[in-house]
């Protein structure tokens, strides 16, 4: 008898709370999409996406958002670029190369690499980043893209690294036997068979890269200069969509144009990771096949 | 010939790449352990921040136990609804239409970049709910924000479980709930809390959600869950980004790493070594 | 079966329902004017020009007293809790529209748009403040004049001029590095209005997010022009120089007494009446010991 009540009790605490998660990110959503919706009573989503001026207080508000959306894209490629190499040679290493007891010391290492907080990378890039490329580029202030690519690439190299390895390990499997049998070289087995073969899983993670990278922060937010401007050099400073977010809403009362742009940026950002994600989910599916 | 140059090539470049990311790794621990080792004192760890302006002098107690309160709060959340979520589709989900549909709702909040967090925190649960800038309000963001984290370990940790154990335990009538408690729980216990610890250094780390919700730049140690807080990774950001004190930055940088490290360590030792035996 | 998914779908209603049941009248929690429980405490946010000031009177305040049962016989036995947080003028007004802090704290004067949103708007005058035009000691243009015109200063902020040659022939080509604050500060609107007027300031402008940063950054460039705050700028005085503007000084005369033009007020504004334990700490601000403070930190208190 007192079996049956706490099952039950138990099952519906569990159901119960499962349905709330469920809902809670349902709620988000629409809670998101509904306040945004505002802005767009304003201004043509066609010149909310491509305007190219930012100024929502001055009179009339211009309410732009091209430049803050390419210094996302410009910023994430820009940090791809950078991390892929030494993310895919270290992925190589750590699944082709590395002994089986250096591989267990050195995979908590790179997990904690991506433990480390944003605000962190961010202060390490203000103190070092900063005053290093001041000095050895002669500019007047290091706040640059190319600040914020660097930070952001070093940033994603730990999900980089763990989901090309994973790839490599998956796919590569299979190589490595008969490559040892027919006697062809370890170095040609990575450069011809290896490479090739987990070229899906490398852009896969590519891909979940540029994702974490567009949502960065903090980290981004204290090198990157925070100007919206458009992203025509690296040594110039942008204003990416989560610090535009960060910087900007504590000072938009509530029900003005300017909060609720701020919102329309948040699902703009969403819509985009939303298609990153999609492409991510096509293209596992490719490999599955 | 071709081959001992690309032999060659390819190693210089694998060689490179894992220098580079270890270094990279090295320099941002050291770097941090080095400068900040000099202003850890008692009083810095135990004091609040004084001087003029506030930060300059004095300790980071406020923050410390703010830090810890958030992680408190928001774990306490994120694990009821991450576990539950995760023992529902582990001992009740039949339905692989629901199956998928949670993982992806899962999924999706994991997306959500912690800022937008903040924000939808803000409007919800600061001003909406009436919280205010709050110990609360900035838990529960943070719980939204490491639900998923919670939810996906806590099912690594379930499908972990020794299968023929469970269905013995079924077909001798035990029902789910009590076969939970006895027989999985403990097998699962230390793979769940680790989850649960790795998600406590994701909140504790993150700033984004409380801007918006909890933190400020100076309060007491928390002592009620209404109040506004300090927080560790949100003074290290006005530290640095006012230039206020750059010892004193480095000093609570290498406080907050301390303690997640330290909790790493923790899940390190205390969690998982039971993997060697087991299988 | 079916009774089960009842039950569920009913058990997360409820959950729900709970949820929104704890519904805001979106005050803060902590103690309000209207004869709510006051727990001991008071938060104050806004502008970064003030709150080290506001911090450091708060600190001292709870030092003195401990708990408010010392200062007002009236209040309870709580102990004194003041908590200040930051981010701009446009950070306070917003609380304070919000109902998410007791006091917001503004280093401009309010906007009309702000006044009517506040329901029963209030304001306190600390003290005056003044935004200096300032650049570092080794900067070319400080050497060479000490004086310029409202035009001038705006020529040098907006998009006209990039490089220092071009704003004047004599100088290097080295670019302008502008400092101003965000959108959010109190000093951007009081620039905005008082010099630039129709024009807007460069978008390569660099925005620090606090007056604190900015200065910091003013003293770290050579190549830096921005609007230092008075006080904030004080406290670094050897390291910067600041221009007269169209020929008057910032001195604390002018300030004061209006003539020079890029003056701001220091304000707490809040919505409402006070409540005995805001009033004695607004007291407090306004005695010995808080204008002591206010001065200590380079600013002109109202007295």
């Amino acid at each position: 008898m007192w079996q049956k009540i706490t099952d039950n009790i138990f099952a519906v605490t569990v159901k119960g709370l499962t349905v709330t998660a469920v809902f809670i990110l349902l709620f988000i959503i629409i809670f998101i999409v509904r306040e945004s919706l505002v802005v767009f009573s304003e201004v043509a989503p066609l010149d909310f996406l491509l305007g190219r001026d930012w100024r929502p207080v001055s009179t009339p508000p211009r309410i732009g958002l091209l430049p803050i959306i390419s210094a996302s894209l410009a910023l994430s490629g820009l940090a791809l670029l950078l991390a892929l190499p030494a993310g895919i040679g270290c992925s190589l290493f750590l699944s082709q190369v590395c002994p089986e007891m250096l591989k267990r010391k050195l995979r908590p290492f790179i997990d904690i690499m991506a433990g480390i907080p944003s605000v962190i990378y961010g202060f390490v890039g203000v103190v070092v980043l900063l005053p290093f490329l001041e000095q050895a580029f002669q500019l007047s202030s290091g706040d640059s893209l190319l600040a914020g690519g660097i930070v952001l690439a070093v940033m994603i190299l730990p999900f980089l690294i763990a989901t090309t390895t994973e790839s490599m390990d998956n796919t590569a499997g299979r190589h490595v036997i008969t490559s040892k049998s027919l006697g062809v070289s370890r170095w040609y087995m990575i450069r011809n068979l290896v490479l090739p073969a987990s070229r899906t899983g490398i852009v896969a993670g590519a891909i979940l890269g540029t994702a974490r990278a567009m949502g960065e922060t903090m980290a981004v937010m204290m090198v990157v200069g925070n100007s919206p401007l458009m992203p025509v050099s690296i040594w110039g400073r942008v204003k990416p969509i989560p610090s535009l977010i960060a910087l900007e809403m504590g000072s938009a009362p509530l029900g003005t144009l300017h909060y609720h742009a701020l919102y329309g940026a948040g699902l703009v950002l969403l819509l985009i990771l939303l298609l990153i994600n999609l492409v991510f989910y096509f293209i596992r599916k490719k490999i599955e096949v | 010939m071709q081959r001992i140059l690309d032999g060659f090539l390819i190693k210089t470049w694998l060689f490179l790449s894992v220098t580079l990311v270890l270094t990279a790794a090295a320099f941002i621990i050291s770097h941090i352990f080095i400068h900040g080792w000099s202003s850890l004192s008692i009083e810095f760890l135990l004091d609040s921040p004084s001087g003029m302006p506030l930060g300059t002098e004095g300790g980071i107690f406020p923050a410390i136990m703010g830090t810890l309160a958030l992680g408190a709060v928001s774990t306490t959340a994120a694990s009821l609804l991450g576990a539950a979520t995760a023992l529902y589709l582990y001992l009740y989900c039949r339905n692989t239409y629901i199956n998928s549909g949670i993982r992806l709702v899962i999924q999706c909040i994991a997306g959500i970049p912690s800022i937008v967090l903040g924000l939808f925190g803000y409007t919800f649960f600061v001003v909406f709910m009436g919280m205010g800038y709050s110990l609360l309000a900035g838990g529960l963001t943070l719980a939204i924000m490491i639900f998923p984290i919670v939810a996906v370990n806590t099912e690594k940790a379930l499908a972990e479980t020794n299968k023929e154990q469970v269905l013995a335990s079924y077909a001798l009538g035990i029902s789910r709930a009590h076969t939970f408690f006895r027989i999985i729980l403990p097998q699962t216990k230390n793979d769940i809390v680790s989850g649960i610890l790795l998600a406590v250094v994701y909140a504790m780390g993150a700033t984004a959600p409380i801007m918006l919700t909890a933190a400020v730049l100076s309060a007491s140690a928390p002592t009620s869950l209404t109040r506004p807080v300090m927080a560790l990774p949100y003074h290290l950001y006005i530290l640095a980004s006012e230039r206020i004190s750059v010892d004193h930055a480095y000093g609570t940088a290498l406080v907050l790493l301390l303690i997640l490290l330290g909790t790493y360590a923790l899940v390190a030792t205390l969690f998982t070594r039971k993997r060697r035996d087991n299988r | 079966m079916q009774r089960k998914t009842v039950l569920l779908v009913i058990c997360s209603m409820l959950l729900a329902l709970s949820l929104m049941a704890g519904c805001g009248n979106g005050e803060p929690a902590a103690g309000d004017a209207d004869g709510m429980e006051f727990d001991g405490e008071l938060f104050f946010t806004g502008s970064s020009t003030l709150a080290p000031t506001i911090s450091q009177i708060a600190d001292t305040f709870q030092n003195e007293y401990g708990t408010w049962d010392q200062v007002d016989d009236s209040l309870p036995a709580e102990d004194i809790e003041i908590n200040v947080s930051t981010g701009g003028s446009g950070v306070g007004a917003k609380a304070v529209i919000e109902n998410t802090a007791h006091f917001g704290m503004l280093a401009r004067g309010a906007r009309d748009e702000e006044r009517d949103e506040i329901e029963d708007y209030q304001e306190y005058l600390l003290g005056i403040d003044a935004l200096l035009v300032a650049v570092h000691k080794d900067n070319a243009l400080g050497q060479k004049r000490d004086d310029l015109t409202k035009e001038e200063v705006r020529t040098i902020f907006s998009d006209e001029v990039s490089s220092w040659n071009e704003f004047d022939p004599a100088l290097g080509d080295e670019e302008i590095v502008l400092l101003v604050r965000d959108v959010g500060g109190g000093a951007h609107g009081v620039f905005q209005n008082v010099i630039m007027g129709d024009v807007e300031v460069s978008v390569d402008a660099i925005e620090v997010p606090s007056m604190t940063g900015l200065v910091e950054r003013l003293v770290g460039n050579p190549l830096a022009i921005g609007y230092a705050s008075y006080g904030v700028a004080d406290q670094h005085q050897d390291n910067l120089v600041a221009f007269k503007v169209d020929g008057i000084e910032p001195s604390a005369e002018n300030i004061l007494d209006g003539t020079y033009p890029i003056s701001r007020p220091l304000v707490l504004v809040r919505s409402g009446e006070l409540s005995t334990a805001e009033e004695a700490f607004l007291d407090y601000l306004k005695s010995e010991t808080g204008t002591e403070i206010i001065s200590e930190m380079g600013f002109l208190p109202a007295n």
